[in-house]
């Protein structure tokens, strides 16, 4: 439907040369693809600072409105997935794949080379982002940093850019905080602002990193209750790091548990939770559990 | 003392004032500008580019400020350049100062938290709009007290162009002390009037500036 | 005519060589004096009588937003005024070292202030004597972490003393200048100069980065 025409404007632009049977073809793989590819597919990452390897050989498929929970003791490398699909960190080994394309390389003359930044900037935009310490501009009011984007990366008019910004924060009932600093706001309004903004880019993809980490207790509902919004209302696939184990279980369609920089179990969130199969796995469960 | 001779070292005085304010204004804003490049230059992704910001800040910074007056004055010409003293006060001072400068400008951008440039790419700014909206408000705010203190240098500096026949106020009060043999008078004046225009003009300026580029964000500084 | 002329270089050295001595003096006499004087400036601020460390601080404030140049004016030729004469030399490395004493004044200030407070009240629990808190416990703590600072304020009055040209000290730039005025030639001189002074700051500038990053791991280790 309308996204489709959407995908094929897109990718006639990203092909400007090719001619009209072709592209007819494309369109047609497109739909297949749209159906069939999962939406981001990591295909044999290996993450390497210096002489320590943060992961090794990642294979992880992520299917359109999945949304994934990811879980796993500190250093074993969660942030770091997160960050590598955000273009915030370089792969060393393999290919990450959004929606069907290469991301971290792109076709040149029939060869996989390492993204341009034009590249790289083009399928970034479909991925946003909200960070365990907000990162919200400290210059700007709420509304402003939820415009700033839309306005001079997708060229909204500031118009169409304040509509869809006063949309989104009276979605995350921040409708009265419009002209707030970030300094006035509590940290639950914060990092709910943070969501707001990065949803105003419209991207197919959202990754959550320990969002509710630096929360008071009392405030990591409201931020929980905005996911769960966003997880029933939009069609988007979630990538989230957790420590609030109920969340991930009651929330995600699947939990991947990281240990040593490598997925050591994944699952429904049932069975993982109940019924672990592997030894670290259960030990972590335990330790969190005994904690939480 | 004669009072007409006191009379017109009284105005040869106050025209020396007026000249000290239209060359720290004017050299203020040749380093505001060139700083601001510069130091941007000094961040640039290419290191050829990086380099070349790194050789004219240590040049304007390591050689002596008269030194650098000198060499516009007097060696330029040797090569066809003829600039008039004017010129020369203020590209001289205000080069000399956008070195300083251009380092204020690297440290504040440099110094803007990591989270916001990572913020700003999950958000996809291209690198100019990057700079331009979210980390240069952020970074000429934490700059700005360091910038006063670099304009009353650079105020203080403009009495050199005593040794470049621009008879502002340093060279107006030596010769308004010479003409009537007091010195403490003159000597007197001219100091408080430098004092004056650092405190009374520059640093509210600047404190200015730096409540409007808080507006708002910060609390501490609003208070 | 050439542009650059060696034989010029070869000419102008001994001229700059004198000049560079009296610059290297001048600098030496300033900053011991700067080093000194602005460690009793610092003190004075700390008086617990308000009124004695305000009037320091406006005094500190004062040198600081007033020209070098006109500070030496001041004190050379306005002594004579009233029948006291101050030699040029005298008068040029007091006023240096009293310029750059203001602006150490307030390093030793951020280095007292930074030491904890809980030093102070130790020193009174020992009860140890004013002067010995001072010496023996406070400034120890508060002066290795701003050499760096007073090491670039070293280098910062190095380049000032070209000034020391109007009350006429022949020091290195006006030695340069001198020559190329009798020769009508500049610019190997004033180059040579140039070179010195950037040759100077940047050799300066690493060891006291150097030595502040040596100063630091030795903290850290403390
Ligand atoms: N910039 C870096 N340089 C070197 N090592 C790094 C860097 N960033 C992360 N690491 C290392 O990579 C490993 C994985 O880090 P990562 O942040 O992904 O862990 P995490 O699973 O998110 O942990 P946590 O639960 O504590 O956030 C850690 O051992 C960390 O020390
Ligand atoms: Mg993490």
């Amino acid at each position: 439907m309308n996204d489709q025409t959407v995908r094929l404007e897109r990718i006639t632009k990203n092909y400007g040369t090719v001619d009209m049977p072709d592209n007819l073809n494309l369109d047609v793989a497109a739909k297949e693809k749209a159906t069939s590819e999962p939406m981001v597919r990591f295909e044999n990452v290996a993450k390497r600072y210096g002489t320590l390897t943060v992961l090794d050989k990642l294979n992880l498929d992520i299917a359109r409105n999945e949304k994934v929970s990811i879980i796993g003791p500190s250093g074993s490398g969660k942030t770091t997935v997160l960050r590598m699909l955000m273009t915030l960190e370089r792969i060393n080994e393999g290919v990450i794949w959004v929606d069907g394309e290469p991301l971290t390389h792109m076709q040149k003359n029939g060869q996989m080379v390492t993204a341009s930044d034009r590249h790289l900037r083009r399928v970034r935009g479909k991925i946003g982002m909200v960070f365990q310490h907000f990162n919200l501009f400290p210059h700007m009011t709420a509304l402003q940093n939820c415009m700033e984007a839309p306005v001079s990366v997708l060229g909204l008019s500031k118009q169409e850019a304040e509509a869809r910004a006063a949309e989104l924060l009276d979605m995350v009932g921040l409708g009265d905080k419009k002209s707030h600093f970030p300094i006035q706001l509590s940290g639950g309004q914060k990092q709910r602002v943070a969501i707001a903004r990065a949803l105003a880019m419209r991207p197919k993809v959202m990754l959550f990193d320990e969002v509710t980490s630096a929360l008071d207790p009392e405030l990591v509902g409201e931020v929980l209750n905005v996911i769960r919004k966003l997880g029933a209302e939009h069609n988007l696939t979630m990538l989230m790091v957790t420590h609030q184990m109920g969340f991930a279980k009651e929330f995600s369609d699947r939990v991947c548990f990281f240990y040593g920089g490598k997925i050591a179990e994944q699952g429904p969130p049932d069975q993982l939770f109940s019924d672990p199969q592997n030894e670290r796995t259960r030990q972590f469960l335990s330790a969190v559990l005994e904690a939480g | 003392m004669n009072e007409f001779a006191l009379g017109f070292s009284v105005a040869a005085l106050m025209k020396g004032v007026a000249i000290t304010l239209v060359v720290t204004v004017g050299s203020s804003l040749v380093a505001i500008f060139l700083g601001l490049i510069v130091g941007l230059i000094r961040i640039s992704p290419r290191w050829p580019l990086r380099w070349l910001a790194v050789i004219y800040i240590e040049f304007f910074r390591g050689t002596s400020l008269l030194v650098q007056l000198y060499l516009w004055f007097f060696v330029l010409p040797i090569f066809g350049i003829i600039l008039s003293p004017w010129t020369v006060a203020i590209l001289g001072v205000g080069m000399n100062v956008s070195g300083y400068g251009a380092e204020l400008v690297r440290a504040a951008i440099q110094a803007v938290d990591r989270g916001q440039y990572e913020a700003s790419i999950a958000l996809n700014f291209p690198r100019i709009a990057m700079l331009r909206r979210i980390v240069l408000p952020q970074a000429i705010r934490s700059m700005l007290p360091a910038w006063g203190n670099l304009l009353i240098d650079l105020l203080k500096g403009t009495s050199l162009i005593f040794f470049i026949t621009i008879t502002e106020l340093t060279t107006a009060s030596k010769l308004a002390a010479d003409a009537t043999g007091n010195y403490l008078l003159f000597f007197a004046v001219a100091l408080f009037g430098y004092y004056f225009i650092a405190r009374a003009l520059i640093t509210p300026f600047v404190r200015w500036l730096e409540r409007r580029f808080s507006r708002g964000f910060v609390r501490e500084v609003l208070v | 005519m050439n542009i650059w002329d060696w034989s010029y270089v070869w000419e102008a050295l001994p001229y700059i060589y004198r000049g560079a001595i009296v610059t290297v003096q001048a600098t030496l006499l300033g900053f011991a004096i700067a080093l000194v004087l602005g460690l009793v400036f610092a003190l004075i601020r700390q008086s617990p009588n308000r009124y004695i460390s305000t009037a320091m601080a406006e005094i500190v404030e004062f040198i600081r937003s007033t020209p070098l140049l006109l500070q030496v004016f001041f004190v050379y030729f306005v002594g004579p005024q009233f029948g006291v004469v101050i030699p040029a030399w005298s008068a040029g490395i007091g006023v240096l070292g009293i310029h750059y004493a203001a602006y150490c004044s307030e390093c030793y200030r951020g280095g007292i202030e930074n030491v904890e407070g809980g030093q102070w009240e130790a020193c009174t629990a020992l009860n140890l004597s004013k002067s010995r808190s001072w010496r023996a416990i406070i400034l120890p703590q508060a002066i290795p972490p701003i050499v760096p600072s007073l090491g670039n304020y070293f280098i910062s009055m190095f380049k000032d003393t070209p000034i020391l040209a109007a009350i006429a000290i022949l020091e290195m730039l006006q030695q340069a200048k001198n020559f190329g005025a009798n020769n009508y030639r500049y610019i190997e001189a004033i180059t040579m100069v140039g070179f010195f002074y950037l040759v100077f700051s940047l050799v300066a500038s690493a060891i006291v980065q150097t030595v502040g990053f040596w100063l630091n791991r030795r903290y850290h280790l403390q």
